[in-house]
């Protein structure tokens, strides 16, 4: 696989991401979603080893897909079962104009909780953080600016990610 | 057996699984992996629904991370400064680490996982049932030897998982679909089939399902039952067949399990549940791991004499019961015979035929 080959998974992700997000949404709200699907994902890992172990190429990307997939079989199954059939057609469009308002919104408190892990963490794992993705600077850049090896920062960036999450975890 | 308290070690490890799944997503950003990297990877994702559940968060916070952090004004110079000056301040850190935890630490805590009971005598356990005339003509059993294990097919298209030193009577009738686990350890993933009921009798206890997978690990003390999807229901073998013959709708189950859950069947009859066990354990030994999670030595030890020609052997009770942790190889007795010396007060010696564990 080439290192275009990542960027088409990234994608791919990218493109999973909004049905994904609804999970970590409706965390908040109702914690047992994303426990479900996380342990549907799993069983899923489990039950392709049925197979010849070299059929996932891609695990990353298969655990996307699966993810994603599982995720809006949810979805469908919620929406179905409290709306009724008549409900459906004059509905339908004030649902979709209700669902982008409340994407949004969520995608904001999103980026909210996310902005103030990264306020909250230490110096060096915030300015590799902001150095990566905001500035979009190389490792090897980071490593001249903080005088470290591109293998520190490499452990700088783990770090940040592994903080963040526990920080967001914590408030949910 | 108490089983292992929450608190300052579960959130380590919780710390330590972030870590894990947050490397795993930054080399996968760096471009691309090796296909043994890609199979470690897979295998880490496999050994529980919690690096499954992290690496999934991890992903959606790398997502966002760009267009979140273009809202952080704060200029690259200003981050430097500060970056290069926490060198001066080692508290820092730590101090911020701290609270998190403490942030972490009002959350309720998973359930934890109660280590089986070790086997203390020989009892063999032999289903009653009498042989039915419609029993296949060739042998019905299954057996692995220790060191072996099996993944085998059924005639109903049921697979059955055989670990280490283990003994399955397989009785599959017209109406009915019967597996006796004699000793050992055995996942089933059991094939739909409504009109033949599955049932999996061990001592005095049989486990009904209908299309589901589970684990069964029995030691001459107790059974261990672990449901990985779907529902079980474990009934009084006594309590089931007379249930069975008459319409007493009295008859209860002594326990009802959903996915995640565990149930501990004391030879007595007695049965402690479980709920959110960790399946990741429960199902190591199909990757031929042990994984031990405040167990005590003496029920690793029990695990690795499961696969080993070289049995582990404790003389002292007081080192028996000492609480461990980790993940070994489960055909590397020599891993744990270092793994203990790194104990205080723990000496482990191998020669051809054990392991002594002796107090130092």
């Amino acid at each position: 696989m080439s290192g275009g080959g990542t960027a088409l998974w990234t994608q791919l992700f990218a493109d999973h991401h909004a049905s994904l997000s609804g999970y970590f949404r409706r965390r908040i709200a109702d914690r047992s979603d994303a426990e479900d699907l996380a342990q549907e994902v799993y069983l899923r890992l489990l039950r392709s080893d049925a197979g010849t172990r070299s059929d996932i190429r891609n695990p990353e990307a298969y655990l996307y897909t699966v993810a994603a997939n599982l995720a809006r079989e949810h979805a469908a199954a919620r929406s179905r079962s409290p709306v009724t059939v008549e409900d459906i057609d004059c509905v339908a469009d004030s649902v979709a104009d209700e669902r982008l308002g409340e994407e949004a919104i969520e995608r904001e408190h999103r980026y909210r909780l996310l902005v103030e892990a990264i306020d909250r963490l230490p110096p060096k794992n915030r300015a590799v953080l902001l150095m990566q993705h905001r500035d979009e600077l190389s490792y090897r850049e980071i490593a001249e600016h903080l005088q470290v090896s591109t293998h520190m920062v490499k452990k700088h960036v783990v770090k940040a990610l592994a903080l963040c999450r526990r920080a967001i975890a914590a408030i949910e | 057996m108490s089983s292992a308290e929450p608190g300052n070690n579960s959130e380590a490890i919780r710390d330590l699984i972030a870590e894990a799944a947050a490397e795993w997503y930054v080399l996968h950003r760096e471009g691309a992996l090796s296909p043994a990297q890609s199979q470690e990877f897979l295998r880490w994702l496999r050994a529980s629904p919690q690096h499954v559940r992290e690496y999934l968060a991890i992903s959606a916070i790398g997502a966002d991370l760009g267009a979140a952090l273009h809202r952080v004004q704060t200029p690259t110079d200003a981050l430097v400064a500060d970056a290069l000056a926490q060198d001066a301040v080692v508290t820092l850190p730590n101090r911020r680490r701290d609270t998190m935890s403490a942030a972490a630490r009002r959350r309720p805590q998973q359930g934890t996982l109660r280590p089986a009971a070790i086997a203390a005598a020989a009892v063999v356990l032999i289903g009653s049932a009498a042989v039915m005339l419609w029993s296949l003509p060739r042998d019905d059993s299954i057996s692995t030897r220790r060191g072996e294990q099996r993944t085998q097919e059924l005639a109903d298209g049921t697979i059955v998982r055989l670990n280490s030193d283990t003994e399955l009577a397989v009785d599959f009738g017209p109406a009915a679909r019967r597996v006796d686990v004699r000793r050992g350890q055995a996942m089933f993933e059991v094939a739909k089939d409504r009109a033949r009921p599955f049932s999996v009798h061990v001592g005095n206890a049989t486990i009904e399902d209908i299309g589901t997978v589970f684990d069964v690990s029995t030691t001459a003390a107790d059974t261990m039952v672990t449901v990985i999807e779907g529902r079980v229901a474990i009934w009084n073998r006594d309590a089931r067949e007379h249930a069975a013959g008459a319409t007493s709708a009295g008859a209860q189950p002594l326990a009802d399990l959903g996915v995640g859950e565990q149930a501990l069947i004391a030879a007595s009859g007695k049965v402690d549940r479980v709920a959110g066990a960790n399946l990741g354990k429960a199902t190591a030994w199909t990757r031929q791991e042990i994984m031990f999670d405040h167990d005590s030595i003496a029920s690793v030890a029990a695990e690795f004499n499961r696969y080993n020609r070289l049995q582990v052997r404790i003389d002292d009770a007081s080192i028996a019961r000492i609480p461990i942790s980790g993940v070994l190889r489960a055909y590397d007795v020599h891993a744990f015979a270092d793994f203990l010396n790194g104990l205080p007060n723990v000496h482990a010696t191998i020669d051809a035929h054990e392991v002594r564990v002796q107090r130092h």
